[in-house]
Parts: C-alpha cells; structure tokens; sequence
C-alpha cells in the first residue's frame, strides 16, 4: 500500500552480522507516534532489553524523520536520532535539521534502525539503489571534517550527505555528537558515542527519489498559508536578521548568564563583545535548513586576528553562552574558535562546557593543582580550552577523565559531584533558573534527556520580561499584546486555564504539559522548534497538514493525545531504567547559593516549591502525585496499558562500565 | 515576450523552497534531483546561487539539437523541449555553457526550465523574493537601482 508523507520503510542494519532489511512502517504505528522521534521512542521501548548497556551492542542506534520532512512546508526539515544515552543512562534523543533527513527520505526510508557492532570501523552507505556497509579503516581517527572531504573524494560528489562521528564518537566519550554534515549535528545525549561504540564511523546518503503528498492543492495552500503565519510572527524578524543570538540580550540583561560554571549571572562586557550585535563582523549571510523561510543560521568567516579566514555557519546564542559565559570567553572570534574544534571533535557543546567550567572551577578554588591537569587553567583561555576538546576527545591526560561528563568527572577527582552542574547527569545549558523561573527552567528537571532546553518552550515567552520566582513559582510574566494569546493555537479551555490576561502570566505547570507535548508533535513530524513556528503553529493547523499530507482525516485532540503518547513512552522508558522522583533534582549550587550581583543578586531556588510544582506537574500529568508513575487509566487512554503492566519497577541495575583507555 | 528568472543572490538564504517547488508542479512529487532550479552554495563567496536556464537569445541547446526539439515558447519566450522529437542524445547537455539540460532518469527526454507557462511556481513560492519573473530590458533597470543604491550608500559613508 502505498502511503503519503511516509516512505512507509524503515531500514534495519545489524553491524554484527553485516544483514540489511527493510521492514515495512505499520500505519497504526505512524498515526500513533507520527515519525521522528515519536516513532523512534517506540522503536527504542521495543528493540532493546530492560538496562541494556548504552555502549554495548544491544543498544539501537535509531534515525527517523516525520511525514513532512523533505516537502516545502516551512521549517519541515528536521530528524531526530535515538539510543539509550550514555550520559544519562535513559532515554536519549537530539534533533537536527539541515539536509540529512530530507536525503534520508528520498533515499527511501523513515527511519533507520542500526544495531549489533562491527568488528572493524564501517561506514554505512544508502543510495537508492543500494544500501552496503563499507570499510571505514582509513576514516577512524579522522576528525569530522578531514572525514567529510575524505568521503566526498571517495564518492567524487558533493552532493552526498553525511552523517559521522569524530575522536569523541570513536572514543566513545560520552556526550559525543553526530554531526549532521561539518556545521550541524544531532548534539545532546551522547548518541554520538553510541556510533562509535558500534565501530560505526559514517552514515553516507544520496537519495534521488521523492516524497509524494495526499492532496497537492491544499498542501500547497497549507504550506503558503503557514509561510505567512510564520513570517508574521512577532519574532520573525529578530530571529531572522540575528539568528537565536537574538537571545543574547535579554538574559544578558536579567544577570541569567551561566558565567563560570553558574558563580555568577552577569558579564559586564557581555552586550559589546558577545551580544548579537557583533555578528555583524562576521557577514550577512543568512543560511536556511530546507524549506524555512527564517535562515536563523548565520555564514561566519573571522576577517582578522589570530583566527583570520577561519569559516563556519551558525554563530548561535547555545554556544555563545557556553563558550562566551560557562568558559568565560571573552570574544566572539575565540568562540567561533573553540566551537569549529568542538565540530570537528564531534563533542556536544554544551556538555562539554559544562565538564571544563567543572574542571575550571576545581581549579579556582584549588581543589585540584596544575599537576594533575598539566597545565594552569584559567577562564577564558582559548589556547588550553581547545587543548582540553582535544584531549578529552582522544582521552588522553584528564581527558580520560572528563570523557566522562561533568558528574562522574567531578566525583572521579574529588568525591563528590559539588561542581557538576547537571540533572540526572545531563550538563544544564545555557540559562540560570535561579533569576530566570520558567516553563523552560522548570522543564530542565520535568525533561525526558535530563537538563536540556530543546524539548519544552513556552510559546507566550516574552524574553523582555526578566521572571523573578514570587510566592508563587507557578507563574511566569509574559507580555504579549491580547490579540497575540487569543490567536494562539490551544483549545479554549485550556487557554482560560494557563494564561490569565490581567496579570500577564502562564501558568508554568499547565504549560509545561502542553509545550512538552506539542514540541513532541514538532520533532515527530519534523517541523522546527524556534519562536517564528513554535508561536505560529498548533494542533489545529497540524491536523490540516497531516491530512493535506498524509490524507488522515485527525483533529486537533488527535494530535496532541500522540504528542502525550510520546511523552508518556519516554516516562515509561525512563522509569524502567530506573529513574525515579528524586532524579528530577537541581544542582546543590541553584538551592543554596545566592547569585552574587545583578538584577537577580540573592536569589535562590525554593526547594520546597519545586517539590509542589513536581507534585502538581504529576497530577497534571495524570502520573501518581507522590512518585510520578504514570496511572492505570492514563495509560489506557493513551494505548500504552500494555507497556505500563509490563513495566519492572524494583530498581535495576545499571551497567555504568567505563570505557576509559585504563580500563581497556 | 522575452522572459527569463532573475535571481538576487543577496536575498537568497539557500531554503531550497524554489527547487521543492519546481519539482512538486512538474514532477508532482518533491524531488530536488529533478527540479529545473538549484541553489547552489558557493562557499567562496558566502553566498548561495539560485541557478537555472538563462532562457538565451541565441539557444546553443537548440542550435545542437539532431532533432530540432528544442522551441521558443511564443508566450513568454521559454526555450521548451518537445517531448515527441527528443531522443534523450544529451547534445543540448553538451552544448549548454551552463549545464541546465538534463535527461530524466524514468521520462528519458531532456528537462529544462519551461518558465511553467508563464508563473513559474519557484518564483511563487520563495519566501525572500529573491527570484522574479522579468524581461531583459526591466530586469537591467532593476539591478541598475539596486547598484545605485549601494552606490548611494557608500557616497553617504564617504560623506
């Protein structure tokens, strides 16, 4: 039968014995999880026993991109890669745009399903006509880059897509990316370590046929239509013109900068060295992943200096704040600097900031002397932080030890994990959630992949208004002008509940439910999650695409129960590799530490409060109130019954094997 | 009428919406490989390049053509291949100093821009404006206002 949006196959690769199938994608599987990551959630539930190991063969290596991947719907472009995490010991999951999963689909399939480990490097080669594992001998060891070139050489085209790890993947460190061509990668989780681990260094697609819709004049009346809303948006422009570097001001301004290692909230030099102003230095090329109108990603070439000629694509506010505010770096070209060795590394940036800021921290306050590094180690200095990706990448000296991300690295050098600024051992990104209380803050310890900002956004958020957690840490301020909230996509009810208009505020627990389930929705059909779409589209206008694309006829209720479903599985995944309410905790450092200056100076996180909004957050969730376990009827609203009866809750134990140069 | 597709480089942000586009009208599927327009990434300059048949006055593809199957559309001036005389031989290919014609891997006759009868649907559907639908002459007098423009604001500079 064939099917529209979907190629209808998933491709399945077992490395140990060097089989290919093709297995055919059920309907009811792809109405039920959509694609992408929903669809690899249930893929990941399916194919790997109970506390499997991450770097061991048992773990699945997923790819999957949604029904609207590869067509011109704006924003339509992005695929998401699955496995347990290595990092975390739980579920884990990145997304990436730019061409991969378009070239993935046209190629032939949804999703790609690796498993098993070669017993010498491979790489993976999809064509339409021929799907082979070949000899990576010659590519281990490689950089990203170097690896890219090498394989458009082998292939004489440049117009090959390539999916491949670095030093990090191979050395199986464990918040390793996958890069998704030299400027993009599928980053957070680790899944790059599980690649390497599975002696997997490339994926290479060249994929020349087609993804075909159900009805073409309202696929094509929906795409120009969600264009205009997205084009619309209030935050259009900004993005557009700055990239996310938009962002650097406000959190500049409220003193919510994670500046060395979370000390501190603010930079005074913050706006002239590292605001989005700068960027303009670098060109005005906007760059677009496939179908986007916004181009958020800027062309960057340093014009002079000491990193002169040097080029890459997206100056993006993560890594301005990780490198510029974690690592206390002082100019943009330095961070350009040290985020081209993080690609070329294959390392996930903010991770890997947040294991250096720990190191840097240790040594400030002479926990540990330059002997046991090396060198000194300042903040700041660009020469020893490159050095650092280095070393971790490749373990050698203390990077064996921080390839272990920030907790085990901390423990491993000092008995305790003081400095680690992590939950459930995932390095936090970015913002400061003692001076800026939100349904983004709050969804770092609700997130299924640990402390990560990408699967929750409010979409009111209004970054001009700093939120200062009041009595009540249910409520975060936005500013919004009425007809904006009022046009927003949420069935009314729902609305009455979340936004109060008089007082200008979300409710943060309500909205957290919703964003996590509508961003699932997102990452499963494939759409982009930044402000211009986030804000312009919902479940109503997604019902329309899905049955302009694929020709189901679904309604808005529809839609949203899958975002819940697939939210619910990672729960249900998570709570079988063992997490449990007390892994959904901040850092000492956010409880106790007051921040030192700025508009937030003083300000902690009221532990007690978090704890009640936990409660009411299980409870929305219809998850038991008291340890978040999702409820016999929830889970029978949602079809996952099955898997809730079948769920072992007595602790398990979880393979934690290092895979350090010493141990092997 | 003479008309061709202007693209302005300096709008275009490389979302390929133009070659999606083109391959959904002519193909009904969404298949880049077979659109009449690439953006090509030209990593040099920073810039990417919408690229697609120059529409020439003087068509080399159809002065190579054994078959005399390459024609000018009388409406909008389109060099169009006629499916019922092209044998697939690549002479146009060859003769092309831009490599626009190509054969259809399942159609096996050349396929090249038809300006889509006159509302070529790339140009609809960019996002950034960064196509248009133009004659020669029109076309001249725009990009002299765009360079004067730029002139302008480097006299202002040097004022």
């Amino acid at each position: 039968m064939v099917m529209f949006g979907y190629t209808g196959v998933i491709l399945a690769v077992d490395l140990t014995s060097g089989k290919i199938d093709k297995i055919r994608l059920r309907e009811e599987i792809a109405r039920k999880y959509l694609g992408g990551v929903g669809i690899n959630t249930r893929l990941l539930f399916d194919h790997t026993p109970a506390a499997v190991d991450p770097l061991g063969p048992e773990n699945v290596l997923l790819f999957g991109a949604g029904p609207l991947v590869g067509t011109f719907m704006p924003t339509a472009s992005k695929s998401d890669v699955a496995a347990k995490s290595p990092i975390t010991g739980l579920f884990g999951a990145t997304s990436s745009g730019y061409l991969f999963g378009s070239e993935m689909k046209y190629a032939g399939y949804d999703h790609i399903l690796i498993r098993g480990k070669a017993d010498k490097p491979v790489y993976l080669a999809i064509t339409d006509q021929a799907v082979e594992l070949r000899d990576a001998s010659r590519l281990w060891g490689k950089d990203v880059w170097d690896t890219i070139d090498l394989l458009m050489q082998e292939w004489k085209s440049e117009d090959i897509h390539v999916a491949a790890i670095g030093p990090s993947g191979e050395n199986q460190i464990r918040y390793s990316t996958i890069q998704n061509g030299k400027y993009d990668a599928w980053a957070r989780t680790g899944m790059g370590a599980v690649m390497g681990s599975k002696m997997l260094k490339a994926v290479v697609v060249r994929g020349k046929g087609g993804v075909r819709v159900a009805a073409g004049d309202d696929f094509k009346k929906l795409a120009r239509e969600m264009r205009k809303e997205i084009m619309d948006s209030p935050f259009f422009q900004a993005v557009s013109t700055h990239g996310s570097m938009a962002a650097t001001g406000p959190y500049g301004k409220f003193g919510a900068l994670p500046a060395k290692n979370f000390q501190t909230g603010v930079i005074d030099d913050w706006f002239e060295t590292r605001g989005y102003k700068v960027t303009a230095r670098y060109s005005d090329q906007m760059i677009a992943c496939p179908a986007c109108p916004v181009g958020c990603a800027h062309w960057a070439v340093v014009p002079e200096g000491p990193y002169a000629g040097l080029q890459m694509k997206g100056i993006e506010v993560t890594p301005t704040f990780e490198i510029g505010a974690k690592l206390f770096v002082h100019d943009l070209d330095a961070i350009i600097k040290c985020m081209s060795e993080f690609h070329r590394a294959g390392l996930d940036v903010v991770s890997g900031c947040g294991t250096i800021a720990m190191l840097m921290e240790l040594f400030q306050r002479k926990l540990i002397d330059e002997k046991q590094i090396g060198f000194p180690l300042e903040w700041g200095d660009v020469e020893k932080i490159c050095k650092l990706i280095r070393m971790i990448s490749r373990r050698e000296g203390i990077g064996d030890i921080l390839a272990e991300g920030a907790k085990r690295a901390n423990i491993a050098l000092t008995g305790n994990d003081d400095y680690a600024i992590t939950v459930k051992g995932l390095e936090i990104p970015t913002f400061d959630p003692r001076s800026r209380w939100s349904v983004w803050t709050f969804g770092f310890l609700t997130s299924t992949r640990g402390g990560d900002h990408l699967r929750t956004r409010n979409p009111v958020e209004n970054l001009r208004f700093p939120s200062v957690p009041g009595e009540n840490y249910r409520l975060e301020p936005f500013g919004f002008p009425e007809k904006f909230y009022q046009k927003m996509d949420m069935p009314e009810e729902l609305k009455k509940k979340i936004i109060d208009p008089e007082m200008k505020t979300t409710d943060i627990v309500l909205m957290e439910k919703w964003s996590e389930d509508l961003i699932s929705v997102f990452n499963s059909i494939g759409i982009c999650t930044r402000p211009p779409s986030l804000q312009s589209l919902g479940p109503t206008s997604i019902a329309r695409l899905l049955q302009a694309c694929v020709g189901w006829n679904m309604d808005a209720e529809e839609v949203m129960q899958a975002g819940e479903r697939i939210w619910n599985l990672q729960r249900l995944y998570n709570l079988r590799e063992g997490e449990r309410r007390k892994d959904s905790i901040f850092p000492k450092r956010f409880y106790k530490d007051p921040l030192p200056e700025g508009p937030a100076k003083g300000m902690v996180v009221d532990a007690e409060k978090v704890e009640r909004m936990l409660d009411d957050y299980y409870e929305a969730r219809g998850w038991n109130r008291k340890d978040g376990i999702p409820t016999a009827e929830k889970m029978a609203e949602l079809g996952l019954e099955k898997d809730l009866s079948d769920l072992d809750l007595t602790d398990v134990q979880q393979p934690d094997k290092v895979p350090s140069k010493s141990a092997q | 009428m003479q008309y061709f597709i202007l693209a302005d480089p300096e709008k275009c942000i490389g979302c390929r919406t133009c070659a999606l586009a083109c391959s959904f009208e002519h193909e009904e599927a969404f298949i880049p490989v077979l659109s009449r327009i690439t953006p090509l990434w030209m990593e040099e300059a920073g810039r990417f390049v919408p690229f697609t048949c120059q529409q020439c006055s003087e068509p080399l593809c159809a002065e190579a053509c054994p078959q005399r199957a390459i024609i000018v559309d009388a409406q909008t001036g389109a060099k169009i291949v006629d499916d019922a005389l092209c044998i697939g031989c690549h002479s146009c290919f060859y003769a092309c100093p831009f490599g626009i014609p190509a054969v259809h891997p399942s159609k096996h006759r050349m396929f090249k821009c038809n300006l889509c009868d006159g509302s070529p649907q790339c140009v609809e559907e960019c996002p950034r404006e960064a196509l248009s639908l133009c004659e020669s002459d029109e076309a001249a007098l725009k990009k002299r206002r765009e360079a004067v423009k730029k002139l302008m604001r480097l006299m202002e500079k040097i004022e």
